[in-house]
């Protein structure tokens, strides 16, 4: 078993997804955790550490000391390690591609996040994601949904009849939104048995009901 | 053997990595070039109302990298192991990272702006990537940037570079792993052939 190490802020952000992967696989790992500092909003002990990092970001996963960056990279990589990417070639295939879309609305949702000067602008940006962003991404998970139960599989998960990656990116994608936008699964029920079905997973539920409060 | 479609616009884009998949492995596949007029129609018939998208078989793919990551391992072009086909896709999403910053000038309509962000562009953007790429070749030997033949990695920074060379041809003059690993590529069967006759697009 090889010796993990997940070096990320003391934020869900693009660490999470990892995170709950080890949850999910019941696989330990040193959780690395840089602090920041709320009221300036900066790190000093990233201050030291960037320079070590091979692309100067993070987050970073060390497998028995060898590095590797890249958040989806990282998640995609652990999803392979722990059997939660799917049997086939063609199965890995379709969890990464709802583990990119969500990426892409990571990116929509993060617009609204980085706007911190113009107010209008800000506002304006959270009206488009309520009426173009999260009707399109809802659309498409909820259409895999109803394919999946056409072709038998009413388990409820993305791929495959069990747990992977997608379910996990899906989950965690939608949780700061939901912190801004409450009601945006409100008529939406298959999506919102998803949340409770990960919220309730054996490996799961004690992780996420305790996992610190963070802003993002 | 599957027969594979890739669909996308006639451009090289998100859709270009993918060709380049098929070319470096040597397989056949229809490239359907898809024209902006008949886009509307095709639409509602894509997974996710988007492209690229891959047809295996009557499968369909949607996500261009998802698509690409796909096709190099069917291919062997993902490394040998797991934790090669992790460091291709690391390099593959570098390269995505320097595209946001690519995408931002090509972007922004106000022309003083853009003028700010292009020499952001030309002083730190891409001397930063440069570098990160040219130092990850010379830790791997100075040939490939994973692994010991061309994978992905080495397709998706070339893919990635491709519009930046276009806007400025001098732009990799002090990167000599980079440029040779360029013509590395362009030398290979078949892919060689590809980039020597395809057409010129903006993007």
């Amino acid at each position: 078993m090889s010796v993990y190490k997940l070096i990320y802020f003391d934020l869900r952000g693009r660490g999470e997804i990892p995170r709950l992967l080890f949850q999910a696989a019941g696989v330990k790992y040193e959780d690395k955790r840089l602090k920041l500092d709320i009221s300036t909003g900066t790190c000093t002990e990233w201050k030291t550490l960037k320079s070590r990092m091979p692309q100067n970001a993070l987050p970073v996963l060390e497998v028995d000391g060898k590095q590797l960056s890249q958040s989806l990279t990282i998640a995609r990589y652990l999803a392979k390690e722990f059997g939660l990417i799917g049997t086939t070639n063609w199965q890995q295939a379709q969890v990464e591609q709802i583990a990119d879309t969500m990426d892409d609305l990571r990116a929509e949702v993060a617009k609204w996040i980085y706007e911190t000067e113009d107010q209008k602008k800000k506002d304006e940006i959270a009206l488009h994601l309520r009426t173009e962003i999260y009707p399109k991404f809802i659309r498409i998970l909820e259409t895999i949904l109803e394919e999946n139960k056409e072709n038998g599989n009413a388990s409820g998960y993305f791929v495959g009849g069990d747990l992977t990656l997608a379910d996990l990116s899906v989950y965690e994608t939608f949780t700061f939104p939901l912190g801004i936008h409450p009601d945006i699964l409100n008529n939406h029920p298959d999506l919102q048995e998803h949340r409770e079905r990960i919220e309730g997973h054996t490996l799961l539920a004690d992780y996420i009901k305790n996992r610190p409060e963070r802003p993002v | 053997m599957p027969t594979y479609k890739l669909s996308y616009f006639d451009l090289r884009g998100r859709g270009e990595l993918a060709r380049l998949v098929f070319k470096a492995a040597q397989r056949d596949f229809e490239d359907d070039r898809v024209q902006r007029e008949d886009w509307p129609t095709l639409k509602a018939s894509t997974p996710f109302g988007q492209m690229p998208v891959l047809d295996v078989d009557g499968k369909k793919l949607a996500q261009s990298n998802t698509i690409s990551r796909f096709l190099a391992r069917e291919f062997n072009l993902a490394g040998k192991d797991s934790f090669e086909q992790a460091q291709c896709d690391q390099y593959l999403e570098l390269v995505e990272d320097m595209f946001k910053e690519f995408a931002k000038a090509f972007f922004e309509k106000d022309e003083e702006k853009k003028k700010e962000i292009n020499k952001n562009l030309s002083e730190v953007v891409f001397p930063k990537f440069l570098g990160l790429f040219e130092k990850a070749l010379e830790a791997n030997g100075g040939s490939f940037l994973v692994g010991n033949s061309l994978s992905l990695a080495d397709l998706g920074v070339y893919n990635g570079f491709d519009t930046p060379l276009q806007q400025n041809p001098k732009m990799m003059d002090s990167y000599p792993k980079l440029k040779a690993l360029r013509s590395r590529i362009e030398g290979m069967p078949t892919i060689g052939d590809y980039l020597k006759n395809r057409k010129v697009s903006d993007i």
